[in-house]
């Protein structure tokens, strides 16, 4: 439905979106998801139509909308800060768009009373921006995009001006409203969870180049690069080589740090002696007394800190090797006080199966 | 934080009061004694030699409702409303701009707004004379070009002096507008075009009403100096542009009549207080920015 081929846009010298291609299907949730400075918003005032793209083409169905106007897309924006205009009522907040495009009054009147109640403001359609809350706000600013009934709906961190609490909730009212107008969302945000928690898909992006693009369970299960790892939950890192096969075929081996040799289930992706990445989440780990089985990889450390995280306890400890990893341990493993009764300073296995982690193989 | 206790608080904006010492003495000297002297003046009888007998006569009054008096009060109106409204034409693109260029630029061109401020009005209005009279620049820039053989005659009309309120309002007239538009979130505009309206219908309906304050203001700091204003048609006018201004002068001049020169002065108070009133009345710059904020 859109189609983003090779966009790039430089300010100057500086690079802010480079040679981007994605492809957004119709009805698809599609979170853009990076940290400040990554390009993302830029990519998303670029499909709005506020900058042109230095080079690349952007499609929309079946037409190259690059050099049209915002004004003639058919693609309406949440802004950041809503971007509510404070001399009109809520009313004439969300029929602007009806009325820039010269509808009927009674056809107008009837829609902006369906989509005030959509979003569940219809007590509140005279007061003026000036008198709601920022959650009423971003439902006045959503109402006013969604009436258009547009192709493409782009949201830009809509929820981070919001109180926890109610910016959590919207999340799902959010992904609820998306399931129930079938229109194509682009969401911009630098939050994880809210990209975890309502995208189909997620296109991660760093320094305006596209990480990696997939299911939420996809890039979390399988990231593909490690900033992806890093950026979605946290991950422990391993510099390792790939070892030569042995008999085994379902598993081949890693030497992690040029000392520990650990087996990881499946085939190694390159020649023996390839340099790799290995990662591991840190609730992909538990903590033992006893040795890990035959099946099973483990190293060998020092407890150095407890954090306790509420639902589960966070340890950092020093490995033999002199690296230092974490382990999330849930909570209800507690005893006493401490996770397993397991006091500073006593020295533990690190346990995972061969099946855990990631291998990253373009490092 | 203020103290929740009444008492101190009442102590507290007694305290705050005595800040206002300063100014309400100021005012009280400089402008409330002097205007209540041109008041009372208005009603006193002259005594022919340029003194004032204490004597209570509607005379001036009724002079100053003169056919002859009344036309030249409506040819100020005329000039200095005129002016200002083209000023403010002028002013609003040229604020827009200001508004919406990088915080670099945007010092500069405010401080080349002001930049005539530094230089004596009198000075500034003798330039003008110099480019636009007979043999001034203009006419020898146009006919060098061949664009007219004749000279043409721009100085001592309506047209200098309406060009020179012009020149002298856009100071006064910019920097409101600036600071209205400088208030406003820029994306509001991008909101209104992602919604479907085009550059015309964002301007009419989003930059107009955000400017609308500033521009109020403007108009009000522009149109009243120049309605009594008599520098300015003294030196660009001629016989046929004299305003109210150098009618007033000329009686506390030359004419030698205070008390006819004062009814005047108080008249034309009075036209501007009403001007002012109708014009909260119908178009109120504060309820307008309570909500023109972000």
């Amino acid at each position: 439905m859109l189609e983003i081929k090779d966009v790039s846009k430089k300010y100057g010298s500086a690079v802010a979106v480079n040679s981007v291609s994605l492809r957004i299907e119709r009805g698809e949730f599609f979170c853009i998801l990076g940290p400040s400075g990554c390009g993302k918003t830029t990519l998303l005032r670029m499909i709005a139509g506020f900058e042109r793209p230095s080079s690349g083409r952007i499609r929309l169905e079946d037409t190259d909308i690059t050099d049209i106007p915002p004004y003639q897309r058919d693609v309406n924006t949440v802004f950041q800060n809503y971007a509510l205009f404070p001399h009109y009522s809520v009313f004439d907040n969300i029929a602007y768009g009806l009325r820039a495009k010269k509808c009927p009054a009674a056809e107008i009147s009837d829609r902006v009373e369906q989509a005030i109640a959509l979003v569940g403001l219809s007590d509140l359609a005279t007061r003026m921006p000036a008198q709601l809350s920022g959650g009423q706000q971003q439902r006045v600013a959503l109402a006013r995009a969604l009436i258009n009934r547009p192709k493409l709906l782009l949201l830009d961190e809509p929820l981070s001006a919001l109180d926890k609490k109610i910016s959590e909730q919207m999340r799902y009212e959010l992904a609820d409203l998306q399931a129930k107008t079938g229109i194509t969302f682009i969401y911009v945000t630098h939050n994880q969870a809210e990209a975890m928690t309502m995208a189909h898909r997620v296109v991660v992006m760093n320094n305006g180049c596209v990480e990696q693009c997939a299911s939420p369970t996809e890039l979390y299960q399988r990231p593909a690069t490690r900033f992806a790892a890093e950026f979605v939950g946290s991950m422990n890192f391993f510099d390792g080589t790939i070892e030569p096969m042995g008999g085994d075929t379902d598993t081949f081996g890693i030497l992690l740090e040029g000392q520990a040799h650990i087996r990881r289930r499946g085939q190694a992706d390159g020649k023996p002696g390839r340099s790799v990445v290995f990662g591991i989440r840190p609730e992909q780990l538990r903590v033992s007394l006893l040795e890990p089985k035959e099946y099973e990889n483990g190293l060998f450390g020092q407890i150095t800190r407890h954090v306790f995280m509420g639902d589960a306890t966070q340890l950092q400890i020093h490995l033999q090797n002199g690296k230092l990893i974490e382990v999330k341990v849930p909570n209800y493993l507690l005893a006493g006080d401490l996770v397993m009764a397991l006091e500073a300073n006593e020295q533990v296995w690190v346990i995972w199966s061969q099946g855990s982690g990631v291998v990253l193989y373009d490092v | 934080m203020m103290s929740r206790n009444p008492r101190r608080m009442l102590a507290r904006i007694g305290e705050l009061q005595v800040l206002l010492v300063p100014p309400a003495l100021w005012l009280l000297l400089f402008f409330l004694i002097p205007v209540a002297v041109i008041l009372a003046f208005s009603f006193t009888k002259t005594n022919g030699q340029g003194g004032i007998l204490l004597d209570f006569t509607m005379e001036h009054f009724k002079r100053a409702l003169d056919p002859l008096y009344l036309k030249l009060l409506g040819r100020s109106a005329m000039y200095a409303g005129l002016s200002t409204l083209i000023s403010a034409a002028m002013a609003l693109p040229a604020a827009c701009f200001i508004a919406f260029s990088p915080p670099k630029r945007q010092k500069l061109l405010l401080f080349l707004v002001f930049l005539p401020l530094w230089t004596n009005l009198l000075v500034r209005l003798f330039s003008f004379v110099v480019i636009l009279s007979d043999g001034g620049l203009l006419n020898q820039a146009l006919q060098t070009f061949s664009l007219t053989t004749e000279p043409l005659h721009l100085l001592n009309t309506p047209f200098a002096v309406i060009l020179g309120f012009i020149y002298w309002n856009l100071p006064y007239m910019i920097p409101p507008i600036f600071v209205s538009l400088d208030r406003m979130n820029v994306s509001l505009i991008e909101a209104s075009m992602d919604l479907g309206a085009g550059r015309m219908t964002t301007f009419r309906k989003i930059i107009l009403p955000q400017a609308a304050p500033g521009i109020a203001a403007g108009l009000v700091l522009c149109f009243i100096p120049a309605l009594g204003c008599f520098i300015i048609p003294d030196i660009l006018g001629g016989p046929d542009t004299m305003m109210i201004g150098n009618l007033i002068t000329s009686q506390f001049g030359q004419g030698r009549n205070w008390p006819f020169g004062s009814a005047l002065s108080s008249l034309l108070m009075l036209l501007v207080m009403l001007a002012i009133t109708l014009y909260l009345r119908f178009f109120n710059p504060a309820t307008q920015s309570a909500n023109g904020k972000r």
